[in-house]
């Protein structure tokens, strides 16, 4: 009994073109990607920012592995068409060991290793099935701001609804289609290797290291503790499969129990730019068929130098909104790392820790900027 | 302990790098979401009719490849927040660290003989 395949070879090669020019706007996304973060490298000091270097080089992995799986369909494309289909855009049948032997060697492989896999159902181009849906909207990352000690207690989840939390599924998720420089590339960004955890280990590391030290006062741990952290928290921050190892264990599994948690609606990239997308490139041609060039152009987006008024505004809502979340976050970790001093009762250990000076804690004293009450170094209260 | 007090220290931070930054990891993140949602679009009329082993294989992979899209698209987003943070973060430490070093050494002029 001879096996059949069919396919339509012209819509497989309209998926090959797309990729292509999606992975070369992208490639030129991380680009941009990269010369922002080399100019915010040489003008901050390592205390003060984040390391984003795994990030360019992740989206370069996953155009990569996308133009790989491209690559595999337009040769399955090109195999139909050469078993003797033809051609057209109607399905083509052939036997499937005629098909197999006309691919190249190692897309064979691959198609032989599928054996026994089953199919997706992948719904209708106006009606996704639910799995896709939910990684538009559920999809998250919990990465901390490394704050040494504080840093458990910061931790930014991305997605919505009560479904986001971390996928196991993680480490194996590029495929078999990523070389191995794209998924070391892909697990540095997103944190399952070493560097995931590296921004609270180094905090907590730091913190525990000079906490019994006598060469520096509390004030000055929580300080070292927590530019390490900074300086260090770079994958960790970034988000990934890592940190949400972290924060899970130390806010429990779902970490949106966490204090500081910061919630983006992720979902609202996916809906608003696909959907603009879209309304932009799918308005042609046959179906799956796009202008490459259109691609290039919708998916690269805004080049440096564009006029703010070529910005959608939907971008700029998104832009408004992550800018709003951080300074929240910021101003959140730092009241928090110096908690004692928003308190309504500054007390002596608190002086003592931060090693502020005696008249500035007695000016606070006479002038009281908004606390209830102060104490005296020796505990008793000197102003209501 | 010798040297002087920890807010001394300078905190060196620039607005402008940041924003950048900031603006490109967030339009980094649009681009990916573009390129997902015109993939889940398309998806479906390209495996209409398609079956055999080859489609098997990408049915085997594609998922995980859309699944590592999202995930990268949401570190992009949190990334643009954390370098924010970082930045306000620093603004406010220098704020601080400048007021206990105009103290302190108002503190240290009042104790001059």
């Amino acid at each position: 009994m001879t096996l059949n395949a069919s396919a339509r070879p012209e819509r497989l090669h309209h998926l090959a073109e797309t990729t292509t020019a999606i992975a070369e706007a992208l490639t030129r996304r991380a680009g941009h990607l990269q010369d922002a973060y080399d100019a915010y490298l040489l003008a901050n000091g390592a205390d003060w920012r984040i390391d984003l270097g795994a990030l360019d080089e992740a989206l370069l992995a996953w155009a990569e592995t996308l133009t790989g799986i491209g690559t595999f369909v337009g040769q399955v494309g090109t195999a139909f068409e050469a078993a003797g289909g033809s051609g057209g855009d109607g399905v083509v049948s052939v036997a499937e060991y005629r098909m197999l032997a006309l691919l190249p060697c190692d897309a064979r492989v691959v198609a032989e290793e599928a054996w026994g896999a089953a199919e997706v159902d992948w719904g209708d181009p106006d009606e996704p099935p639910a799995w896709i849906e939910r990684l538009g909207t559920t999809s998250m990352v919990v990465g901390h701001l490394g704050e040494g000690a504080d840093a458990v207690e910061v931790a930014f989840v991305v997605g919505t609804g009560a479904d986001a939390r971390w996928s196991p599924a993680t480490p194996a998720v590029l495929g078999r289609f990523a070389s191995a420089e794209a998924t070391a590339a892909f697990g540095n960004a997103l944190g399952w290797g070493a560097a995931g955890i590296s921004g609270v280990a180094a905090g907590l590391e730091q913190w525990v290291a000079d906490r019994d030290s006598l060469n520096f006062t509390d004030g000055e741990v929580a300080a070292r503790a927590a530019t390490r952290g900074v300086g260090t928290g770079a994958a960790t921050l970034i988000g990934g499969a890592g940190g949400m190892i972290a924060a899970t264990s130390v806010c429990g599994p779902g970490a949106p129990a966490c204090a500081g948690v910061v919630i983006i609606g992720v979902g609202l990239a996916a809906t608003v730019g696909g959907d603009w997308a879209l309304d932009q490139v799918l308005d042609q041609g046959g179906p799956a068929e796009h202008d490459p060039s259109l691609v290039v152009e919708h998916v690269a987006g805004y080049e440096p130098g564009d006029r703010p008024g070529d910005v959608d505004d939907s971008t700029w809502d998104l832009i408004e909104a992550v800018e709003t979340e951080g300074e929240a976050a910021g101003q959140a970790t730092f009241e928090q790392r110096n908690e004692a001093l928003f308190d309504h009762d500054i007390a002596a250990e608190t002086v003592d820790a931060l090693d502020l000076p005696t008249p500035w804690v007695e000016r606070e004293t006479r002038f009281p900027p908004g606390w209830a009450r102060l104490r005296s170094l020796a505990g008793e209260v000197v102003a209501l | 302990m010798s040297g002087r007090p920890w807010f001394y220290e300078a905190v060196v931070s620039d607005h402008d790098t940041a924003d950048e930054a900031l603006h490109q990891l967030t339009l980094g993140s649009i681009s990916l979401s573009e390129a997902l949602g015109l993939l889940t679009a398309d998806i479906p009329s390209v495996v209409d009719g398609w079956e055999g082993m080859a489609r098997l294989a990408f049915d085997d992979q594609m998922p995980g490849v859309l699944t590592a899209g999202y995930q990268l698209a949401s570190a992009l987003l949190a990334a643009g927040v954390a370098v924010t943070a970082a930045y306000e973060s620093s603004v406010l430490e220098g704020d601080l660290r400048a007021r206990l070093r105009a103290d302190h050494e108002a503190e240290l002029a009042g104790a001059a003989p």
